[in-house]
């Protein structure tokens, strides 16, 4: 198999006292070697929720279902510890806010021992100040920066210590959830950089999780559109943004404010984002769909095949010939 | 539209310098006094009815004009002409008297609203403050403003902030700053904190709201792209100062500062074709404690030449638009 993840019908469900609330709907997708999947939703549709999954980290009351197969074998079946002996080595994480992330009072020097000795225990401390300067000199920080504490590091740059954290152990997987949106627009491209720079020089494959869909653009080679839980749409970057299929990809795509100059009409998609403990009827989408009919209404699109696409919206059944209603992945 | 322009709201060399903590001991030996220089000097005019865009990161002092402005801090040197009365120079009574013509809105609504406050009084607190109205009149305008803004008044009216998304407590904001009718509004980063899908409705309805109620506003933002929508000029600032001030098609178009052009490129095209080398800055910005010598921007700046570490620049006139960089010296 040259898919080094796929996850097939995951469900997540978080168990609150007034309510469950479904929080990934019957996702499936993969993802091949050396590939990059952009996963794009606004809050609330599941994106992190997808993240934190792949590495079962879920909070306590979260109740996971379906198959996550990274490198084969079925990550939701896994034990604690063979979980553990992937986590940070072979699958790692870079999360939102890097201050919140970063032990406050451990120099960053030692954060990076931990991470390393946490799978390799025997390592000799000259050893890792080796692999740790090497890591962060290629991420743009100076090595000497190794004895400083988070706070001493403008968030750019603690952002890149998280980013050398992460792929000090070089793992298969990394995950990115919202690199960028806590820092300001320059540094942002600034990092974009660093994530892309990683991309073409590692043998590693990503998952980049955003509300931006101008961000991932250029970075990924594989988008999924979610929205309130669902995976919407997932495809080729290039097909996506030149021809959307689903509705709430279109009008996500339209209503982002561009810098173009000839174009200053405001588009924007009516209606708020649904409430998941009570989510609508049918498609999710509908009430705020222009082309809603009485189906979407009523019953749950299947996710559609539109020339190796997946589409889930009832416009395109029966679309194509060789469209069909599936499980199976695209790949 | 204006057929003539006049001026609402003129500022001339505005400062505002927030003191830093030294211990008494150092303070003995140093003369100096250290300072956080938020804002540096900055002089602009805006009109009636006019939407003037502040652009830059974060720390550049934008927030900081915004609250002094409508003297939520109090300036430390210069003049705030507002209508012929300098804001600067006003306390107590007269200023509070004054306040009803000039609003703020926050970047976070769930900040900006009191959890244990209805919407329905929530915006009609400001009414209150000033003296409007009976209750009965209060409410009927309550109502009316509740609808401009795109809420059903008898379904929101006696609801909490809690029970409302992000974009509909936006809209709860709006209206509160609209309801006393005023001329000036600040809005500070109005769609920073709310989804993508959520962001253009607000800025429309921000669009909306001045057509209608002949606003003028100083649009405080990060993201150029947003403030391309709404803005008729845009005012660029860097570390206290402004470094570009046109007209929004002009900036669009050819922005002349480093650092406008800057800012520029990193704004995010959704469109993957567009795999281009793109300008990419160094750095980031200083620490406005120890500005940098000569011309704030230059260690970040790609065309940074001799000068630029010594003489700062001034904001002149290049093309019918203000520009401080010594490459259109």
């Amino acid at each position: 198999m040259s898919d080094i993840l796929e996850v097939k019908d995951l469900n997540v469900e978080y168990l609150t006292r007034d309510g469950n609330i479904k929080a990934v709907n019957g996702v499936s997708f993969s993802l091949g070697l050396h590939e990059t999947l952009g996963l794009v939703g606004e809050s609330g549709c599941g994106k992190s929720t997808i993240g934190l999954s792949l590495l079962k980290i879920l909070p306590i009351n979260a109740k996971i279902s379906g198959k996550i197969f990274y490198k084969g074998k079925d990550m939701v079946k896994m034990s604690d510890n063979e979980i553990r002996s992937l986590r940070g080595k072979e699958i790692s994480m870079i999360f939102q806010d890097p201050m919140t992330s970063l032990d406050p009072i451990m120099r960053i020097k030692d954060q990076f021992f931990e991470t390393i000795r946490a799978h390799f225990p025997k390592t000799e401390e000259a050893e890792m100040i080796k692999t740790s300067s090497n890591v962060l000199k290629s991420i743009g920080i100076d090595p000497s920066r190794l004895e400083n504490y988070p706070f001493e590091f403008s968030g750019g740059m603690r952002q890149r210590v998280m980013i050398a954290l992460a792929i000090i152990l070089n793992p298969s997987l990394l995950i990115a959830d919202e690199p960028t949106t806590s820092l300001d627009v320059v540094v942002q491209l600034q990092i974009m950089e660093v994530l892309k720079a990683l991309k073409d020089q590692k043998d590693m494959s990503m998952v980049l999780i955003t509300h931006d869909l101008g961000l991932v653009a250029e970075i990924v080679d594989k988008v999924g559109i979610m929205y309130a839980g669902d995976l919407v749409e997932f495809g080729d970057v290039d097909s996506i943004y030149e021809k959307p299929l689903h509705p709430y990809t279109q009008l996500l795509l339209v209503s982002i404010p561009n810098v173009k100059l000839e174009d200053r009409e405001l588009r924007y998609i009516k209606g708020n984002l649904p409430n998941l403990k009570s989510p609508p009827s049918g498609c999710k989408f509908h009430p705020r769909c222009p082309f809603a009919t009485d189906i979407c209404l009523k019953s749950v699109p299947p996710t559609f095949d539109v020339n190796g696409r997946k589409v889930k919206c009832w416009l395109y059944k029966g679309e194509k010939d060789d469209a069909r209603k599936t499980n199976t992945s695209v790949g | 539209m204006m057929q003539e322009k006049q001026t609402l709201l003129s500022v001339k060399n505005v400062k505002k310098y927030f003191p830093l903590k030294v211990s008494w001991l150092k303070a003995l030996v140093t003369k100096e006094k250290p300072y956080v220089r938020a804002v540096d000097d900055l002089s602009f005019e805006i009109k009636y009815g006019e939407t003037l865009g502040l652009v830059g990161e974060s720390g550049s002092g934008k927030t900081t004009v915004g609250r002094t402005l409508i003297r939520l801090e109090n300036p430390t040197d210069g003049h705030i002409f507002f209508q012929d009365v300098d804001l600067a120079k006003l306390s107590g009574e007269n200023l509070r008297t004054k306040r009803r013509d000039f609003q703020m809105i926050f970047q976070d609504p769930m900040a900006s609203l009191n959890p244990y406050m209805r919407i329905g009084n929530a915006i009609e607190h400001p009414l209150k403050i000033h003296h409007i109205g009976n209750k009965k009149e209060r409410k009927m305008r309550v109502y009316e403003i509740l609808n401009k803004v795109g809420l059903t008044p008898e379904e929101f009216y006696n609801r909490f902030p809690r029970h409302l998304s992000g974009g509909q407590r936006q809209r709860v904001v709006i209206a509160r700053a609209v309801i006393t009718n005023p001329k000036f509004v600040v809005a500070d980063e109005v769609t920073a904190m709310l989804d993508v899908s959520i962001r253009s409705q607000i800025l429309k309805l921000l669009i909306d709201m001045k057509n209608e109620l002949g606003l003028t506003y100083l649009f405080i933002t990060h993201d150029l792209a947003s403030a391309k929508y709404v803005c008729d000029r845009i005012a660029v600032m860097y570390l206290g100062k402004i470094v570009e001030i046109a007209q929004m098609q002009d900036i669009f178009k050819m922005p002349l500062h480093p650092y406008t052009k800057i800012l520029m490129a990193s704004v995010p095209i959704p469109d993957p074709k567009l795999k281009t080398k793109k300008f990419i800055p160094t750095g980031e910005i200083p620490s406005p404690i120890n500005i940098p010598s000569g011309c704030r921007f230059h260690p970040r700046c790609p065309y940074a030449m001799e000068i630029c570490s010594k003489v700062e620049p001034e904001l002149k006139e290049v093309d019918g638009r203000l520009v401080s960089c010594h490459l259109y010296d």
